[in-house]
């Protein structure tokens, strides 16, 4: 039996991720994503076509389950549209924070691109809230049933809150999807975390396949220090950010920073929307990192003392502060407001905190420090100070082979990344780990054979038999006969039983002694008879067999 | 296969404060199943400070019965299904048969557990720091007479061989003992399984009594085992009862006997499944095995939420009396130990006195509570779906968040805490441990307002209130007692097994 994987988006790019795995009959896909770059057809995977490959009359005959990894966009933004506008209404499984968060992120991107492209292929809020009422949370480690043979499990990923790592069986067949993850824990999340499983296929995103980061707190301290220079200097701080994740990150570096330096500079959230999020974050604390685990029962950290109530006349108020707006990039919005109002003193300082698409003021800024950025039609003077902050909340390349390590799957398929990064990881893999590596395009899929575990039971006179034999310390190696005419030769360390398998249709196999065969069968007993021809043959393996016990003493002395 | 009872629920609320405990002896591998502590001996004590006649109550550091499972050597792995079936692990986990056991038990569970632990330990200080240490050596009152009292007192003088057997009656464990017990503890969530010993695989799925309350499902290469303690269908807080998870399995281990201490009419209906607890030796019959074609109609029956309509209508209840209470210008003092329950009342009582205006604050003294409080607002993957919904919805999962935010709640670890003075008012409602009224702050406010005929105490069922009284004899404060819904009714005993179709149920 093989796996099928099909690579619906997120081959050889970011964005939309999409896999879809065939296991022993079931289909599953994992994440369910959109691509933020494109407005076209490319917007979404291709589902139409792989259904149309499939042969099912619909999705949900298709489908076995839907699992969604986490809530960034380019894993979870087109969901609604496969369930509302698709019509798939097989199980979807998601975390419990992911569930919480994602209507948040899918409305808030709704609200942003609405009008940007066609109508028809748009979701509605209303369908946003439909599509979340038909998910089934689930938590961490715990052994989903999704029906009689498929079993799937989430384990920590690390990179935003909620995201897991998918495992899913079916059978002995068994495979771990990992969504985005990070190995190296962060602020308020944990490190990836997973047991030792037997795999037949890892998909591994590979982000960073080729680039490996320093250490985070020098960056958290850079940015610190360039915060604290400026406040003190009496400037202020313009933090542009999406609502979730790394908003609260930053915000706990620095609510714990003021505390401890004594700061009284008040730090201000824009938008409801991040209040809001707070909200959540405090009531799923349970799922950010062991440390803040142990030490919310004093003060849950995403309590900020330091962050103050704030009204949209705040910006015009002299002093310093320190403000957290929305949208992330310098889009539009109240980030952007902000920004016209402060860029122009020198005091001030706009920090940049992840990565910024092209043609978006932010990108503008981190390309090199422009002293003028016309927007529309304003100019806005630029001089400020400008703080880049190289955060990321995915795994580098040493984080990737040591997961592929730790794992040893037989295959890994590298999806999530740029193609010619991705090529020099496979190759890595390959060579170092000596796995099969591939990195499927979009719309192609990759086939792997898989190994099949034939269970069968042993009668209790074989075994008894056996363990006299292994009493013995016989060297001898022995030949299995099999029932169906097929012998073969077993050598291992131990000795070997002699027995014979008996596989008859309708009934599991079993291994029996030779007597017990005669008796099932029915038959009596025929014997053939060799008449030793040259003595010297005897005497030979009669040595043979005295140097082998030779051997055995000595390994008992040792 | 061998199981042997080391001791049946004892104690108020069906078991919910000492549910039972089982050895399971299974392929040469020992497992405990629950070890709560066992908490009758207390009520012999006296409550200190004294204050007048003690009624016939030993003067003394009161001592507790050592679990039974210490008798039995070392254990290999003890499977706990709820923060009251660990409180007694930390007087075995030092002993030498326990130096490799593992303790499984929920996140949640253990975490509500250890602060119990911790709690028992601070309160019994109170008799330390009032009669001086308790050593190891008897004390007086374990010769004299008073010693065949306390015998008579506890329920406990029934079981066999237990009477004289005064090394059963030991101090405290201390802090460090909890410390040691905890580092044994390796916690699971639902659904999780994990391999024990290369052999079995062990599974906890949620009960439905209580948050992190668990079932156990035992996998060796031969059998399946339920391990199926007290349980709750559809819960008001906590996840409801898995037991679809629980189907197919060879044997039950049926240890829910809560539905014994109800009402007569459900009673008579055990009777009837000939189930009795008082033999606590091995009572094996097997049920027959359905084709399931009938099974499917069960379900509907065994979880409608009956059960949580009329638990809810009950806490209804308490809260009209309490608003009686302190309308009449009464304080009430409810000293009761189950955090599901706790976390209703504050929800309900707010609710009523919210809408008749009435200014009442509310106090929870407890050592404990901030942190319980603040961590059952953390954990929505195991709430009642109807909560989970808060999450959704970006609610906070309990009510008592907004009222401590609003003011109308507090919380103080001690009686003697500073700003407990300066916001306390009575008329007021005080929730606080313990519920043997021996240890604690309810002895203290007990004290205050037992003469009081306009207050209310409200105390669970079953705690042989007569007794746990007598210490603050003449009573003229008003006694409220109730019971709690805290495992499967009878009459729903027969569907459930007919869903879960087992080989063998062991009671």
């Amino acid at each position: 039996m093989a796996i099928e994987c099909l690579v619906l988006g997120a081959g050889q790019e970011v964005g939309k991720s999409c896999v879809v795995v065939t296991i022993g009959g079931k289909r599953v896909m994992f994440d369910c994503g959109m691509h933020m770059g494109y407005h076209d057809d490319r917007h979404y995977p291709d589902f139409a076509r792989a259904l149309a490959a499939w042969g099912a009359p619909d999705f949900t005959t298709a489908i076995s389950c839907v699992v969604i990894t986490h809530f960034h966009m380019d894993h979870i933004g087109a969901l609604p549209y496969f369930t509302e506008v698709c019509g798939y209404h097989g199980p979807i499984y998601m975390t419990y924070p992911t569930k919480a968060l994602a209507p948040f992120m899918l409305e808030d991107y709704r609200k942003v691109t609405m009008g940007q492209r066609g109508e028809e292929k748009q979701y509605s809020y209303e369908d946003i809230l439909r599509c979340m009422k038909k998910v089934t949370p689930m938590d961490l480690k715990q052994t989903v049933q999704v029906d009689k043979d498929l079993v799937i499990r989430a384990y920590y990923a690390g990179h935003v809150i909620g995201a897991a790592m998918i495992y899913a069986k079916v059978g002995d067949a068994a495979m771990v999807y990992t969504g985005d993850y990070n190995m190296t824990p962060d602020r308020h999340l944990g490190a990836a975390q997973i047991d030792r499983l037997k795999l037949d296929v890892l998909i591994t995103e590979s982000t960073y396949a080729k680039s490996i980061r320093d250490s985070k707190p020098a960056r958290e301290r850079e940015f610190l220090k360039a915060v604290h220079k400026c406040v003190s200097g009496g400037g202020k701080v313009l933090i542009p950010t999406f609502a979730l994740g790394r908003a609260q990150e930053l915000c706990m570096l620095l609510d714990d920073y003021w505390e401890r330096m004594g700061l009284k500079v008040p730090i201000y959230f824009s938008a409801g929307l991040t209040i809001q999020a707070n909200v959540y974050y405090k009531m799923l604390i349970g799922w950010t990192s062991q440390k803040i685990k142990d030490s919310h029962t004093v003060h849950n950290p995403f309590d900020f003392k330091h962050v103050c109530h704030f009204e949209r006349s705040f910006i015009n108020n002299p002093g310093p502060c320190v403000l957290f707006a929305t949208p992330g990039m310098i889009t539009g919005g109240f980030s952007l407001e902000a920004f016209k109002k402060w860029a122009p003193s020198e005091k001030n300082l706009v920090t940049l905190p992840g990565y910024c698409v092209s043609g978006t003021i932010g990108h503008k800024l981190m390309c090199g420090k422009p002293t003028r950025v016309d927007y529309e039609d304003t100019h806005i003077d630029v001089r400020c100070q400008i703080h880049q902050l190289a955060f990321s909340p995915h795994t580098d390349s040493k984080g990737i082979m040591d997961l592929t390590e730790f794992l040893s799957p037989k295959n890994v398929i590298l999806v999530h990344g740029e193609k010619p990064q991705m090529a020099f990881l496979k190759e890595r893999i390959e060579s170092e780990l000596g796995m099969p590596c591939y990195y499927p395009g979009n719309n192609e899929s990759v086939s792997i054979p898989t190994t099949q575990n034939l269970k069968m039971s042993a009668t209790e006179r074989f075994i008894t038999g056996c363990a006299v034999e292994q009493g013995k310390r016989s060297l001898h190696k022995r030949n299995l006969i099999y029932g169906t005419g097929l012998s073969e030769e077993i050598g291992s360390d131990e000795a070997a039983g002699e027995g014979v398998l008996l596989m008859q249709k309708h009934k599991s196999p079993k291994i029996l002694c030779e007597d017990e065969l005669l008796e099932v069968l029915g038959m009596g007993r025929h014997l053939v008879q060799f008449e030793p021809m040259v003595s010297r043959i005897v005497a030979a393996v009669e040595s043979e067999l005295q140097r082998a016990k030779a051997a055995d003493l000595d390994n008992d002395g040792k | 296969m061998k199981l042997t009872c080391l001791s049946a629920a004892a104690g108020g609320g069906g078991g919910y404060h000492s549910p039972a405990s089982h050895l399971l002896e299974l392929e040469g591998v020992r497992f405990l199943l629950d070890c709560p502590i066992d908490l009758s001996a207390l009520a012999a004590f006296a409550p200190v400070p004294l204050a007048g006649d003690a009624g016939g109550l030993i003067r003394a550091v009161p001592r507790y019965w050592l679990p039974a499972a210490v008798k039995e050597g070392g254990v290999d792995a003890v499977l706990v299904s709820s923060a009251t079936g660990m409180l007694g692990l930390p007087f075995l986990t030092g002993l030498p048969g326990f130096t490799n056991t593992k303790v499984y038990v929920t996140e949640v569970a253990a975490r509500i557990g250890k602060p119990m632990m911790e709690e028992l330990v601070e309160m019994h200080r109170e008799f330390v720091r009032y009669y001086g240490p308790d050593t190891d050596a008897s004390p007086k009152w374990m010769e004299g007479e008073e010693l065949n009292e306390l015998m008579s007192m506890s329920q406990k003088a029934v079981i066999e061989g237990r009477e004289n057997d005064l090394t059963s009656l030991v101090p405290l464990y201390s802090p460090g003992n909890v410390e040691e017990c905890m580092h044994k503890v390796q916690s699971v969530k639902y659904g999780e399984e994990v391999c024990f010993n290369g052999i079995f695989m062990l599974k906890a799925s949620s009960s439905g009594l209580e948050l992190g309350n668990s079932t156990w499902t035992i996998q060796s290469p031969r059998a399946s085992i339920t391990y199926l303690p007290s349980s709750v269908f559809v819960s008001a807080h906590a996840l409801d009862f898995d037991y679809s998870s629980l189907k197919e399995n060879d044997v039950i281990l049926f240890s829910d006997f809560s539905s014994l201490n109800d009402t007569d009419e459900d009673n008579e209906k055990l009777n009837e499944h000939s189930m009795d607890e008082t033999d606590s030796s091995l009572c094996r019959y097997s049920v027959f095995r359905d084709d399931g074609a009938d099974a499917d109609e069960r379900v509907p029956f065994v979880c409608n939420n009956d059960d949580i309509t009329e638990e809810i209508e009950r806490i209804s209840f308490i809260c009209s009396c309490i608003f009686g209470a302190v309308k009449s210008g009464g304080s009430v003092l409810i000293p009761i130990g189950r955090l599901g329950v706790i976390l209703l009342l504050l929800e309900l009582i707010s609710e009523m006195l919210h809408s008749s205006s009435l200014k009442v604050p509310i106090f929870v003294i407890s050592e404990t509570a901030e942190e319980i409080f603040a961590f059952t607002n953390t954990l929505p993957e195991w709430l009642c779906k109807s909560r989970q919904e808060k999450l959704f919805a970006g609610e906070a999962l309990f009510g008592h968040v907004e009222l401590l935010k609003e003011g109308k709640l507090f919380l103080f670890p001690h009686l003697h805490s500073k700003g407990l003075l300066a916001a306390w008012k009575e008329p007021c409602i005080v929730l606080c441990p313990h519920w043997s009224l021996r240890l604690g702050p309810a002895v203290h406010l007990l004290r205050r307002w037992h003469a009081d005929k306009r207050c209310l105490l409200v105390v669970e069922q079953g705690n042989g209130a007569e007794l746990s009284l007598k210490p603050f004899m003449p009573l003229a404060i008003q006694v409220l007692e109730c019971s709690f819904l805290s495992g499967v009714r009878a009459g729903k005993i027969d569907p459930l097994l007919g869903v879960l179709k087992p080989k063998f149920v062991m009671v």
